[in-house]
């Protein structure tokens, strides 16, 4: 018993001494630099990264009332490749970066358009990064998202994370996860894409926007589309959460303007003479929140009804037009219907995976939309 | 006189069940070829048959000697052949405990741990599995018990997560590159299914119904590892097969509200598995070799084993493409043929026939 007894000390005390957590490896949170986002733009003889970090001074003593700068800080360093950029930043600063925190990857749109191939495999291979890290591309250089300023106590990473977020209420808005992208890359027929963000500098502070969507081929950024074209991708990869759209009503002489409650996009696939069709079938509900008429408060059955087939027929339109517009102009499927077709007819698919970009032109397809109005503001509910 | 202890079929249900889901949990993507995403849930059928065809010589064994075990039979037909069979699987197990300890050493060091030593944590895994098997089967089984309620509550709470995270593009058409990596893959999963010689060994202590145990055993293994690999592959596609350990790697995408980090449960639970499963195998090998060649310090093979393992982590370490080779399918297969299916089957011909020869002679003097 005696034994036991002692055992169980030496354990408990063995414990103290190897379990003693960050101090063990002399890895205090103040000596490390805390990564918030990454920026990567491709140099001519290698990489440039820019590395978003967390001031941990002035985290660690928030109210010391000693000037400890920013919360946030940019250091920038270059290497041959990702790991040796990055590990090159502690030359600069004398702390080893931690990624595990980081909530952003920011690629510069020269980086894009030469292929993102090169700069992944850091991110997928690496332990430290999660593979739900957030992914966007710079309309001008990464640097220059990263290394934006958006106050004294703002964390731009944060902010940027929120933007993304705001898809639940804003029909234009994708967000794309590490290994979602690498998986749409890594489909043979499917192109990838990702959201592209804008900076703009006002008296030394940054705002970022998500103006637009670049579209790859392979690895390389091959084309944007904005608006109407960002609904419909994210209708027809059944990704809309919500967001607003206004139809106009020439018969009531009225604006109208809904609000996307719900979506839910279905596709089935099927051959017709060896030929690709596919059949898109869009359920949503939606609230009118305004109603911009010459005539007062147009809340009749007549002008719901009306309402409501003029939104179905401008959500239909938004799909047929891009996809139209991606098949015969762009030559390109960033919404994986290939992938849907691959599933329900194997055969087809296996005969003509190697081509199927060459027959993009003779797909076809119908829309139908489903609408149903929930409410209209302060009016009548549940029609 | 040393008291024999007994377990109960549900204990024996447990340790057999936790085993195998560790080595599911550490199945590495080293140095092998993959199906694609929706090949993986065949293969789980694959599996099932492999694994049936070599447990035939165990239930046949179930079934002809309720209370013997490989080495008692064995002993049967020769002495000799009893001693050589105890070394051979004492040497089986110590390499299946060497393997699962080296699996645990790479993830603790790729995903735990990555900038530092792991000697350390390999050192009180030893000592503590060490200390764990010197308790007995029973307190095993116990333990077994209670770990496996965990396991089953963390990972059903980890699905749950991910159920609004699998996607139905994220599987492939089902054998897109043909039957072969499916079949390949399924002898895979069936060549790391030691149980089956865990059985073979552990039979004449266990106290119930053998048969009907292993059927629900074999049930529920595949049915969880198909539900593993459904969410692993449903939620992150062929990004899964990228990462050393997918089945981890499931368990960084189940985020919820403020709860980031559902991986640090899954890492505990190996960890605490894994060192179940190296008590049971440590265990295992000193019993084999206490009924062969008796013992003349107390728990010297338990010890030793551990001993000679750490020697053999510590020339192993830094040496990743080692990994590989301890990976190897066509090893493995092999290896899994000859134990769990070649030589039970000998031993129960060669019985048969000394037996028969037997029965034959005194048929002969009787007349």
């Amino acid at each position: 018993m005696r034994k036991k007894l002692l055992l169980a000390f030496l354990l408990l005390l063995s414990v103290s001494f190897l379990f003693s957590g960050c101090d063990y490896t002399k890895n205090e949170i103040k000596n490390r630099l805390i990564v918030q986002a990454i920026g990567v733009d491709a140099t001519e003889n290698g990489v440039r990264v820019t590395l978003q970090t967390l001031n941990t001074d002035m985290a660690g003593n928030p109210n010391s009332g000693a000037n400890l700068g920013d919360v946030i800080s940019s250091i920038t360093a270059e290497g041959e490749n990702l790991s040796d950029a990055i590990s090159n930043v502690s030359k600069t600063v004398g702390r080893k970066p931690l990624l595990s925190q980081n909530r952003l990857i920011v690629f510069g749109r020269e980086t894009a358009e030469k292929g993102l191939y090169p700069f992944l495999d850091y991110f997928v291979r690496s332990t430290e990064n999660r593979a739900t890290v957030l992914l966007a591309l710079s309309d001008t250089t990464a640097e220059e998202v990263v290394s934006a300023k958006m106050g004294e106590s703002i964390l731009p990473a944060n902010s940027l994370e929120d933007l993304f977020y705001a898809r639940r209420f804003n029909a234009q808005i994708v967000k794309e996860e590490l290994f979602s992208f690498v998986n749409r890359l890594e489909d043979e027929n499917t192109d990838a894409f990702l959201p592209m963000i804008k900076a703009e500098k006002k008296e030394e502070e940054g705002k970022f926007t998500i103006d637009s969507v670049g579209v790859f081929k392979g690895d390389a950024l091959s084309y944007e589309i904005k608006d109407d074209a960002v609904t419909a991708l994210l209708l027809l990869n059944n990704q809309l959460e919500g967001g607003f759209f206004t139809v106009e009503n020439p018969e009531f002489q009225a604006l109208s303007t809904a609000q996307i409650q719900s979506s839910k996009t279905k596709i089935h696939t099927k051959l017709e003479k060896d030929k690709p069709h596919y059949s898109v079938y869009v359920k949503m509900t939606i609230d009118l929140i305004e109603n911009q008429s010459k005539m007062p408060s147009p809340t009749d059955k007549s002008f719901i009804f009306s309402t409501k087939s003029l939104c179905e027929a401008r959500v239909g339109k938004m799909i047929t037009e891009n996809l139209e517009s991606c098949f015969k102009e762009k030559n390109s499927d960033p919404y994986r219907l290939f992938r849907r077709l691959s599933l329900e007819h194997p055969f087809y698919y296996k005969k003509n995976r190697q081509d199927f970009k060459d027959k993009l032109p003779e797909i076809s397809y119908d829309v139908s939309v489903e609408i149903k109005i929930s409410h209209i503001g302060n009016g009548t509910e549940n029609i | 006189m040393t008291r024999t202890s007994f377990i109960r079929t549900y204990q024996l249900f447990c340790i057999l069940l936790l085993s195998r889901l560790l080595s599911l949990l550490t199945l590495a993507s080293i140095g092998t070829e993959q199906p694609s995403s929706t090949d993986y849930l065949v293969s789980v059928f694959f599996c099932g048959l492999f694994i049936l065809f070599l447990s035939i010589p165990m239930l046949l064994f179930l079934k002809n000697y309720p209370q013997m075990n490989l080495v008692d039979v064995a002993y049967r037909v020769s002495p000799i052949v009893s001693k050589c069979i105890s070394v051979l699987y004492a040497v089986f197990f110590s390499y299946f405990a060497f393997v699962t300890l080296s699996t645990l050493k790479l993830f603790v060091a790729t995903s735990v741990f990555p900038n530092d030593e792991s000697t350390v944590f390999v050192l009180i895994c030893l000592a503590a599995s060490c200390y764990a098997a010197t308790l007995g089967l029973e307190a095993i089984g116990r333990a077994s018990t209670i770990a496996l309620s965990i396991f089953v509550f963390s990972f059903l709470f980890i699905i749950l997560i991910m159920f609004d995270k699998v996607r139905f593009l994220n599987f492939t058409p089902l054998f897109l590159d043909g039957v072969a990596p499916s079949a390949k893959f399924g002898l895979r999963l069936a060549s790391i299914t030691n149980e089956i010689a865990m059985i073979l060994i552990l039979a004449p202590r266990v106290k119930g119904n053998k048969q009907k145990m292993y059927g629900w055993w074999l049930f529920c293994l595949l049915l969880s590892i198909l539900i593993i690999f459904f969410f692993t592959f449903g939620g992150l596609g062929d990004f899964a097969v990228k990462q050393l350990f997918p089945v981890y790697s499931m368990a960084v995408l189940s985020e919820f509200s403020v709860f980031q980090r559902f991986d640090v449960l899954l890492t505990g639970i190996w960890i605490l598995t894994a060192f179940l499963k190296i008590s049971l195998l440590f265990y295992l090998q000193s019993e084999l070799l206490k009924k062969s060649f008796g013992e003349k310090i107390k728990n010297q093979y338990i010890y030793g084993l551990g001993v000679v393992i750490f020697i053999l982590q510590f020339m192993l370490r830094g040496r990743f493409s080692n990994y590989a080779a301890i990976t190897n399918l066509t090893a493995r297969s092999i290896i899994a043929f000859v134990f769990l299916f070649l030589i039970p089957l000998c031993i129960l011909i060669l019985d048969k026939l000394k037996n028969r020869k037997n029965s034959t002679e005194g048929e002969s003097m009787h007349a």
